[in-house]
């Protein structure tokens, strides 16, 4: 760039240089100087460009917020608890799906007149066996997890549950537990979840029933549903119940 | 595993973790306020920085850029959740006067404050992902190569597509206030 001639504007790239990138590339800003010096109209261009860089930078932090607080120990903590909640998780998903087609299948084998039921018959030719539903050994019970989310969060850190999800209904059972885990989950499985290391946010759901289990460890938390706050445990409170539940429609306690 | 090798290994494990701290402690407030700026979401950005660095820290290592690394997950955790973008692009259009902070000025200032925050997150809203993207990341010390890393282009072309989007942004600006 410093073979450019002198008598030539500065380019595009030279501008956003001085701009975006002072102090990055020499060989740039000293022949763009010499330029200026003897260029009003380009001197007149990059005043308007730095103009309109400070006017954006003034208008960005006009919408800033407050930093929430937050600590390396807790990410390291949440990145060494985080491989188990999800694999959790998806052990949840993979159990409820082969119960769910243990469930069809035996279900649609069990109907005379069903497609399953027709081609059974006709691999096996024993009809008599799948033809008796009173002989047919009942599917093993399957027992699966509700969906949810479990992670060990710190003690002394706060926690809040927030329920987002827009025509949200339903209850929530609240259970102070001796455990060092928090649990949350609702057996339809329909609720979607984020979550970090102080907030579990519960962005989508049908109306329904949730659990939530709080380490008795575990001193301040509270359960919003958007502003509302409908459960609170702090230190203050010395008397929180083992067991609440939260009617989320009406926002109502019941003991 | 051996005594050395765990020493070693315990060694380099303790090494990553301060590391880690450091950035951590640098970088966790820029990239809250680049994500905040980004969806206008306090809670969803909180949400993707710690998710930003919980990754971090699960690869085991810091990688080179680690500002363009972090940028790049932060990108692909919102590109990933469609849930997410259409929660982000109602938050910004439609409830932009949620987003103030500090301490609660007179009503007439607060009032104006609030016009100008939802005129900054109509602008903001009327860039294209790319400029948006860039933009803020300038705005938080990103060097060319970062924000080259971070959006997918040619760190020679960063300066002049800096120098359109300032300038779309303006125009939005300017648009959205009149």
């Amino acid at each position: 760039m410093s073979g450019r001639a002198e008598s030539s504007h500065l380019t595009e790239t030279e501008l956003a240089a001085l701009i975006y990138a002072a102090g990055q590339n020499r060989d740039i800003e000293r022949t763009a100087y010499a330029h200026l010096a003897i260029c009003a109209e380009c001197t007149q261009l990059l005043g308007e460009m730095r103009e309109a860089d400070g006017a954006t930078r003034k208008a960005l932090a006009s919408i800033d917020v407050p930093t929430p607080p937050a600590s390396a120990a807790t990410i390291i903590r949440l990145a060494q608890g985080h491989a188990r909640s999800f694999k959790l998780a998806h052990g949840w998903r993979v159990a409820a799906s082969v119960a769910a087609l243990v469930v069809v299948a035996a279900a649609a084998a069990a109907i005379p007149a069903s497609p399953v039921h027709r081609f059974l018959v006709r691999t096996f030719g024993a009809g008599d066996r799948i033809a008796r539903p009173a002989t047919t050994p009942s599917p093993a019970p399957v027992a699966v997890a509700p969906p949810g989310v479990s992670f060990v969060p710190g003690p002394d850190s706060p926690l809040e549950i927030v329920f987002t999800g827009s025509g949200m209904g339903g209850s929530v059972n609240i259970r102070i537990v001796d455990g060092d885990r928090v649990s949350l989950s609702n057996q339809d499985g329909s609720a979607t979840y984020s979550v970090s290391s102080t907030r579990i946010s519960i962005n989508e759901s049908r109306p329904g029933v949730f659990q939530l289990e709080i380490p008795r460890s575990l001193r301040e938390v509270r359960v919003r549903a958007g502003d509302s706050v409908l459960f609170e445990r702090a230190p203050a409170r010395k008397s929180s119940a083992d067991s609440v539940t939260i009617d989320l429609t009406g926002s109502k306690l019941r003991r | 595993m051996n005594a050395p090798e765990r020493s070693d290994s315990e060694a380099r494990l303790a090494e990553f973790a301060e590391s880690f701290r450091q950035l951590f402690d640098a970088q966790y407030a820029s990239l809250f306020r680049y994500l905040h700026r980004l969806t206008g979401d306090a809670d969803l950005a909180e949400d993707l920085a710690q998710e930003v660095f919980v990754r971090l820290y699960q690869r085991g290592s810091l990688p080179d850029d680690s500002r363009g690394w972090m940028a790049t997950v932060a990108h692909n955790l919102l590109r990933d959740d469609k849930r997410t973008a259409k929660r982000r692009l109602h938050l910004m259009q439609s409830r932009p006067l949620d987003l103030g902070g500090g301490a609660a000025p007179a009503a007439d200032e607060k009032t104006l404050a609030d016009e100008r925050r939802q005129s900054v997150r109509r602008a903001l809203a009327k860039l294209s992902e790319r400029d948006r993207s860039m933009l803020l990341l300038r705005h938080e010390g990103y060097s060319y190569r970062e924000v080259a890393h971070a959006v997918g282009v040619s760190e020679a072309s960063v300066g002049t597509l800096l120098l359109r989007a300032t300038a779309a942004f303006q125009a939005a600006l300017e648009e959205s206030e009149s």
